[in-house]
Parts: C-alpha cells; structure tokens; sequence
C-alpha cells in the first residue's frame, strides 16, 4: 500500500515539477533552483525540496514530500558566516538575521556584535550544541545549516532546515554560483544575478590577465597543527583560484570533499617547492608571526614560502566577506601575481612576519 | 605456578622469532614506501651520507620516516604490554590502558593548553607543552589512580574509580571544547585521534630510553606476575607483597601508557587486543612469554596500522585510532563470541 501510495505522490510531484520551464533550472552541484509559474522549487545540498511561495499565495497541490516556505523569509537563523555575509551583500541583514551559532567575540560585524548584546540577534549555542529551546523561541522561517544531523529535530519542530553544504560542488564554480541558490529564499534573485556576473567576471578577468603569466608560482593553501598537516584538496575553490590566477596548486595529487589531513613527508615535499602559502587559521588563533608557525612544527622551518616570506593568513573579516568574493579572488590573485594585478592591499589576508 | 610450567608449550620458540621477523619487515616496508618512493640502494646511500643531508630524500627518511617507523614499533609494543599489566591486575580480559582515565587525562590537560592558551595569555602553543601538558594529565590521573589503589583492597573498585576519573575528566574536556574557538579546535581533534607523524629523535630517544627501562623492569616481574595470575593467596604464599605489587603494575601499566600518549595522542584497541591476540597465538599465560611477545606484536601491529594509515589514501592520512580500532574490535568481538580462553 505505501508502495503505490509512493508511486502516486512521485507520479502528481512530477507533474507538478514539470510545469516548471527548463530554461530556469540552475543546477549548482547538489543545490537546484527551478522556476515554475508562481513559486519556486529548490533543492538543498542533500537533495531535499523545497516550494518557495511568495506570501499572500497559495502553495501548489500535491508537492509530495517537499515543504513549503514562504517568501521572502523575515526570521533567518544561519550557522554559517558564508550566510550571513550574504545577508550584508542584499542589505537586509538587519531585518532578516534572528540567530547565530557564533558568540560575539567572533564576529567583526559591529551590527552583529551589537545585536548580540541588545537581544536582537540570539547566540543559539555553538553548532555541536544548540539549544533547541531557544532555536524555538527565536522562531525562525527557516534555518540555513551544514550540520545534517539537526534536521530530524528541526522537521519535528516543523521549523524548515536548508543544508548548505554539499560534497558535490566544492569548486570555484560553486563558490561563484552559491548565492543564486540562497537568493530565492529573499526574494533577490536580481541582486543575486549581479553579484553573480560581478564574481563571474572578476573570475574571467583574472583568468585572462593571468593567462600571460610568464611564471607560474607554486602555491599550497594548508595549516600545520603541531605534527600533523590539514590542506585544500585540489577541487577546492580557492586551489582552482590557484590557477586562474596564473598559479600552480603544488598538491595537486590531494583530492577530497573538504580540507584534509596529508602526510608530513608530503607536506614537506611540497612545501620545499611551494612559492607561496596561505594558512587556514586567523590571526586571533595566535599564530600570527612566522616564528610560531615554526614552533608549532619544526619542518616549517624547511619550506620554502618561509624562508622567502610568503606565507598568508586570513584575516576575521575574511570569514564574513563571501558578499565581496571578487574583491577576495582579486586580492588572492595579487598575492599569488603581483606584476599583473598590482601590490594586494590586504584587506582580507596578513603576510606573516 | 607449577601448573603454568606444566602446561607450557614450545610455541612462543617459533612465534617470537616470527613476530620480530615481521616487525622488521613491515618496518622496511615503511621504508620504501611514502611521498617518495625509495629503493634500498638510495637508502645505503642516504644513511652512509653518499646523498647530501639537506636533500628532501635524505631529511625525509632521517627526519620523518625512520623516527615515524620506531616510534611507531616501541609506541605499539609499549601500548600492548601497559594492557597486558592492566588484564593482569584486573583479572579482566576486557581492560586496556586507557581504561583508568589515563588517555582522558591526558586529553583534559592537552585541551586546556590547546583550547584555551590564548584567554591565559599565551599568543601560541609549543609542542612541547603539548607533549608536556599530555604527560602531566596523564601523570596526575595515574598519581589519583595510585593514591586510591593504595587505601583500596578491592580491585574491582579501583577500576570503577578508574573508569569514574575517566568520565569526569572527558566531561570537562567537552565543556572546553563547547567553549572553544572553532579554528582551534581542528587542531585538538587531529590530537585526538592519535599519530605517529612528526616524531623526533629527541621523542624517540625519551620513548626509547623510558619505555625500555619500564619493560625490563617489567620484564623482570614476571615471575611474580604469574603467580598473581593464580590468585592472591597463592601469590602471599610465595611471598609477593600484594599491595606493593599491585601498585606496582597500576604504576608501570600508567606509565607506559602516558609515555606513549604523550608524544602520540591517544592511540585505541593496541593495549586491549594485542595481549589476547598473544596468548591465543602462543597458547600461553606465562608472562614471561607474554611480555616480549605483546611487545614484538604490538610494535608489528601498530607499524602495519600506521603504515595502512598513511600509504593507502595517500597523500591523504587516516585516523591511527581509526585504523587500529578496525583491526582490534573485531579480535574482541571474536573473541567475546568464542572465549577460547580464561584469564
């Protein structure tokens, strides 16, 4: 019975999702967003649905297993500083965040840092240990999370969770497109579109500039904590940044769905060749100067970005800047080429001394 | 002890020639193979200075492999014979090193150091103080450990206060971690799961110097380990000192288990598995047998788990504990399921 009751619902959701125009559909690894006639459908990193209505209307009959959320969203609870920086990009930030899973002291946002203190904005509890009950009370339209495990408790509360996270798309691409698939929730897909272009131009502009590039410098983009070694695998976006921006990711043999831990020896090996190192960790983790690096592990001592210099780390406002991406992906390409693009300014990263 | 004798059989004349056979080879295995591939004529070459030390050859395998592949062999080897002290006083086959709060201890004050030097005012962490604060957690958890077993008459509370510490101390470890900077902690969970990399000679030298003068004093306890084996009574009767003894193997079972986490994070199932796969193979309780067996089986087990964990996704490494763990539960398991033998 719950067979055939499968079969019709799949049957009437095709139905209904294939009203939809093709020409509309974004495919962005896992994330989908597909324009139909009065609402949209979009898909989260783990393939869920979800029927985004414009408020006032009426959600379509029949959408299966997909949950309906209203827009354009007024409560937002986002774990991730990538979502929240969005926020600033459409300029409602102020109207639209409720909660999030990081405490003032991590913040550079002054809004924020003040939100937080005022009551505006709620500290919901650090991401491994949320507090429901508050999550409640701040009643939010929607959640925007990486974290998976939360959705069974967050579909009981009847509160929509969005994953933000995929292990699909980790690429430049991805980076650059991210922003159409949360737009939608807005209601700012124009807004989208044309950070959209900007990013996609500042990509294509440094692509080209790049292409010219007489030598290619090496780059690796990793951190070392203590004796062990965590680094970008090669279909990160900023390793593809690498490239465009006329450099060569050195550890191009390391593939992965996020940041991962490589042997020292090959650590080592490519570091001996790298020309330029961009660390994971800020400033404010306390290792800020060469010399803690090579105390933290001795073989610092031996790479070659150390002993040239050209060893970077972000700064916090790096973190909260996914809105001003071509302004990063400028500044990256800066560092990596600054014959072609100019001296970087270092708005985002800090050479370490 | 007569009965010991009695029933002793011939096995371990083949298995530990075996055992150290294969250690040595697994651990030449670890030679050849990593980020680069070396053969044995480029390693002569290497280690009789034909090839320029500040080659990346030459510092890799003097600096990174060759400390890896003998911490790697003592860590196992010590690991395994702490457990096997632990079985011994407990009478408890499913006890291992970590199962008095040592590792949690050790955990707790290397998450203070790691989660938490910036707020006491410290820009950075030395290694050293990792090695150090590990070692001062795992200490101060052994010296509360020793404490209580030399009031306690039963060892069966001993082990529940064991286990207790265990719990208190992993509690606060999370409470830090709930209030840690996220950046940081990436670094205390690669901690965590336990590693070989990144040892250095002066690390192997400490591992080598301490761990060896606690095994032959082990070693040389062996006889009265046995008669413990038989129970307490009979072990008065031949004159061992029960108090004195039993801290005694609380005390080098701790300590050898500290040593190791100390320089290498907590490493799972090496101390627990090893000295059942041991007195399965070689059909014996006879800890004068046992002892150097757990550590040649240790050591070779621990070097094929290392080298699984570092050559098989390579460039990418796997958790050691992860890799251990999937090796030992299932000797558990088989174990539990059969019970072939008794302690």
């Amino acid at each position: 019975m719950n067979f055939f009751k499968y079969i019709i619902i799949t049957a009437f959701s095709f139905m209904i999702f294939s009203s939809c125009s093709k020409n509309s559909f974004e495919s962005i690894g896992a994330f989908t967003v597909k324009k139909c006639e009065g609402y949209t459908e979009v898909g989260d990193g783990i393939g869920r649905k979800f029927i985004l209505v414009p408020r006032g209307k009426k959600p379509p009959e029949n959408i299966g297993e997909a949950t309906v959320v209203y827009t354009p969203v007024k409560r937002v609870i986002a774990y991730s500083t990538c979502d929240v920086s969005f926020l600033m990009g459409f300029g409602i930030l102020k109207q639209v965040l409720v909660g999030v899973t990081q405490e003032k002291k991590d913040w550079t946002n002054e809004f924020i840092r003040q939100s937080l203190d005022n009551g505006k904005i709620v500290f919901i509890g650090q991401s491994s240990m949320i507090n429901y009950e508050l999550l409640k009370q701040t009643k939010p339209d929607v959640v925007f999370t990486w974290n998976t495990a939360i959705v069974p408790v967050l579909d009981k509360m009847k509160i929509p969770v969005i994953i933000t996270s995929t292990d699909s798309a980790l690429g430049l691409e991805a980076q650059i497109k991210y922003v159409k698939f949360v737009a939608p929730f807005y209601e700012k897909e124009k807004e989208a579109e044309v950070f959209c272009g900007k990013f996609l131009k500042a990509a294509n502009d440094i692509r080209k500039k790049s292409a010219a590039a007489g030598k290619r410098p090496r780059v690796i983009w990793g951190d070392v904590y203590n004796k062990r070694v965590l680094v970008e695998p090669k279909n990160a976006w900023v390793s593809e940044l690498v490239k465009v921006s006329g450099g060569e990711y050195e550890l191009d043999d390391v593939q992965g769905t996020s940041c991962l831990e490589i042997t020292l020896e090959r650590f080592f090996l490519a570091g001996r060749t790298a020309d330029v190192m961009f660390t994971y960790r800020s400033a404010k983790t306390g290792i800020n100067t060469k010399k803690q690096l090579a105390i933290e592990n001795p073989i610092m001592r031996k790479i070659k970005p150390m002993i040239s210099g050209n060893i970077y780390s972000p700064k916090e406002i790096y973190y909260e800047s996914y809105h001003k991406l071509d302004e990063v992906m400028y500044e990256i390409a800066s560092i990596i080429q600054p014959a072609i693009f100019g001296e970087p300014k270092y708005k985002y990263f800090i050479k370490l001394k | 002890m007569n009965q010991i004798v009695v029933k002793e059989n011939k096995r371990y004349m083949y298995f530990l020639p075996v055992f150290l056979v294969l250690a040595l080879a697994v651990a030449s295995i670890n030679l050849f193979n990593g980020a680069i591939d070396l053969d044995l004529e480029k390693i002569m070459s290497i280690i009789t200075g034909g090839v320029p030390s500040d080659s990346p050859e030459s510092f890799i395998l003097l600096n990174i492999r060759i400390p890896r592949i003998v911490a790697s062999l003592m860590g196992g080897g010590l690991l395994a014979v702490s457990g096997l002290l632990m079985q011994i006083c407990f009478r408890n086959p499913i006890v291992g090193p970590y199962i008095l709060g040592i590792s949690s201890g050790a955990t707790l004050s290397v998450g203070i150091v790691m989660l938490s030097t910036l707020s006491l005012g410290f820009a950075g962490i030395s290694p050293y103080m990792t090695v150090f604060a590990s070692f001062a957690g795992a200490f101060t958890v052994m010296m509360v450990i020793i404490g209580v077993a030399a009031r306690m008459r039963n060892i069966i509370s001993l082990l529940l206060i064991g286990i207790m510490l265990g719990y208190i101390t992993s509690a606060v470890t999370s409470i830090l971690v709930a209030f840690a900077n996220a950046q940081k902690i990436k670094g205390f969970i690669l901690w965590g799961n336990g590693s070989f990399s990144g040892f250095t000679w002066s690390e192997v030298n400490i591992l080598l110097a301490l761990g060896g003068v606690i095994l032959v004093v082990t070693f040389l306890f062996s006889k009265p380990l046995n008669a413990f084996l038989l129970g307490e009574e009979y072990a008065q009767s031949m004159g061992v000192n029960i108090k004195r003894f039993r801290l005694g193997i609380v005390l080098f079972a701790c300590a050898l288990a500290a040593l190791v986490t100390a320089f290498a994070g907590p490493i799972g199932f090496i101390g627990m598995a090893v000295p059942h796969m041991s007195r399965i193979l070689l059909r014996t309780q006879n800890n004068r047998v046992l002892i150097p067996s757990c550590m040649l089986l240790g050591g070779l087990i621990t070097c094929i788990c290392d080298l699984i964990a570092r050559t098989v996704f390579s460039p990418a490494e796997l958790p050691l504990s992860s890799i251990t763990a999937i090796f030992g539960a299932p000797v558990v398991i088989a174990l539990l399921l059969k019970r072939r033998y008794s302690l």
